[in-house]
């Protein structure tokens, strides 16, 4: 809880022009309803707390949170530690979806929408669609899903090289869509991303006991009370709704649904009570702090935010890795 | 008025794409009884303690207190399970596998309750589990591992106990042990055992009744000595035993040349 706020407190206060971290803080407790605190900021400094990093910072919250809680859940889901979000198609069917909305040129004369990301949406609803009719045909069991995604991912990822290949002068711009970015423009994307955000977490923190339950096996896990067919296919559809709308509005961040859940495991325990709630926190404050150091490591010019994520997460994740004493997989 | 058997078995049969493993199985189990199933490998033991559990399909009837099976939930309360080989979650503490047994009760969404701590508190005592709360339940000996999830089983407060090949990986020692233990615990709190044994002198010893599971069905029933016969276990386990009688059941032992 401390490290997220320190960690959106940095996230506000910090970018090309550098604010003091408490006029910060206060700026933020006068936008609470009903409070009125003056922060001593400027005119200009407000606006820029305000209307531009606030949304952002939201916005690499909000991604970070869905896309690590719903890694941890998947892990529990599939009882597999290499488990994330990605592991049924959302990923390569948001990349395809986005790809052909580019190519295509549908933003053109759109309007007001940005088609890109509805269609990553929808490619990563699809893909998910697809997995699980595959996988639940031949003998339901988590592994036989597991093999599903993988084909349907493979597959739409080839379709997608295909439609790039064929449409190379698009590929700079795809392949920055795919690095991923939590760039704003004001308040739009936050608030398109908060309800599946809500709905995620929400459901999840309903469901922690019963990932603790899965744990045990399916058979187990039946023999104390739990359906657990049910139970994993709400599980992994509401993790990968989330999934797919934090990728719609951020692209494809890998990495944070592997090393967020494991690195809570590896310091507080592999109970789902606490990865649960923890992996909502730490996962967003991971994703600000990556997003920080996205905008202002190369200032004026930004880092991907995939780029970053991996280049922070990984060296970390090895650092409480090697230090930690406990076995959690 | 005739008392609700604890377990009743009616027409049961078990089939694996389309191997049809056993039928009409039809057992009795009263209240507070302990009855073993025996038979070869492969005769569907385990397949008939999960259909009871309700985990597989299955064709005929399980009644366990008159009931039916509807909802996972509900039958996690009346039948309480052990399996062969538990899965056991790397990391998990002993108090927190324990407390898994609790969801029967607080339900699968349900807040923990302090009648929750309680229950596994008590188990801690009575089974001196105390010293392991903390560890986790893949750091303990088999012995220990194998009263941990018979603690979690006895968490879920069921009437009916189901033990699958519950001495499996233990020694002579640890065996005795859990299975002591279990009759103790289903004398003072008067449950009811339906139990698979491979060890045959073992299921003699331990139960009131066996069932003989061989060929596709039921072919033997009762006392372990009217059971356990030279025949039968020719016959059914393609074994050449002899058969010493003690007063606390039959003892089987392999028939040898060895050395001679």
């Amino acid at each position: 809880m401390g490290f997220s706020l320190i960690a959106v407190l940095a996230g506000l206060a910090f970018g090309p022009v550098s604010l003091p971290i408490l006029d910060v803080a206060r700026e933020l407790l006068d936008m609470i309803p009903g409070v009125h605190i003056e922060s001593g900021l400027s005119g200009t400094a407000t606006a820029i707390v305000r209307e531009i990093r606030l949304p952002r910072v939201v916005l690499g919250f909000l991604v970070g949170g869905t896309l690590s809680v719903g890694g941890a859940a998947y892990q529990g889901a599939f009882r597999n530690p290499l488990a994330d979000p990605y592991l049924l198609g959302v990923a390569a069917g948001a990349g395809l979806g986005a790809t052909v909305a580019i190519t295509s040129n549908l933003g053109d004369g759109a309007g007001f929408i940005d088609p890109v990301p509805l269609a990553a949406f929808a490619g990563a609803l699809i893909a998910v669609v697809l997995s699980y009719a595959a996988g639940s045909a031949g003998g339901r069991s988590a592994a036989s899903l597991i093999l599903a995604g993988v084909a349907v991912a493979s597959f739409l990822t080839a379709v997608q090289t295909f439609v790039l290949q064929a449409n190379s002068d698009a590929f700079r711009e795809v392949y920055s869509w795919i690095l991923g970015r939590v760039a704003t423009s004001g308040w739009s994307e936050p608030v398109l991303l908060l309800p599946y955000f809500l709905l995620t977490v929400v459901v999840l923190m309903r469901y922690r006991n019963a990932l603790d339950l899965l744990a045990v096996g399916d058979e187990e896990a039946e023999s104390l009370g739990l359906e657990p067919r049910k139970v994993r296919l709400i599980v992994v559809v509401v993790a990968s709704l989330g999934a797919a709308a934090a990728v719609s509005v951020s692209g494809l961040i890998g990495f944070v649904g592997i090393i967020v859940p494991h690195t809570i495991r590896l310091l507080v325990g592999v109970s789902y009570r606490l990865v649960v709630p923890l992996s909502v926190l730490l996962g967003g404050a991971f994703m600000v702090l990556a997003d920080l150091a996205a905008r202002t490591v190369v200032d004026p010019a930004e880092l991907p935010i995939g780029v970053v994520t991996a280049v922070l997460g990984a060296p970390f994740f090895v650092l409480v890795l090697r230090s930690s004493r406990r076995e959690v997989w | 008025m005739s008392q609700l058997n604890a377990v009743s078995l009616r027409n049961l049969g078990v089939s694996f794409a389309g191997h049809q493993v056993f039928s009409d199985v039809d057992l009795d189990v009263a209240d507070g009884e302990w009855v073993n199933i025996v038979g070869p490998n492969g005769a569907g033991k385990t397949s008939l303690l999960r259909a009871v559990l309700g985990t597989i399909e299955f064709q005929g009837e399980v009644h366990v207190f008159g009931a039916r099976r509807e909802r996972a939930l509900e039958w996690a309360s009346r039948v309480a399970y052990v399996p062969q080989t538990p899965v056991i979650p790397t990391g998990i503490t002993v108090g927190a596998y324990v407390l898994l047994g609790r969801s029967a009760h607080r339900g699968v969404f349900g807040k923990e309750r302090a009648v929750d701590q309680q229950v596994v508190a008590d188990l801690f005592e009575r089974l001196k589990l105390g010293e392991f709360m903390d560890r986790t339940v893949d750091s303990l000996s088999g012995g220990e591992r194998q009263r941990v999830v018979l603690a979690r089983a006895l968490a879920q407060q069921a009437r009916v106990l189901i033990l699958d090949e519950p001495t499996t990986a233990l020694d002579l020692g640890h065996q005795q042990q859990v299975l002591e233990l279990v009759d103790a615990l289903r004398v003072s709190d008067g449950l009811t055992v339906l139990a698979t044994l491979h060890d045959l002198t073992l299921a003699a010893r331990y139960g009131d009744r066996m069932l003989l599971l061989a060929d596709g069905g039921v072919q033997a029933e009762g006392p372990a000595a009217d059971v356990l016969t030279v025949t039968n276990i020719a016959r059914y386990f393609g074994a050449d035993v002899r058969i010493i009688d003690d007063e606390a059941g039959p003892i089987i032992v392999p028939a040898t040349t060895f050395g001679r």
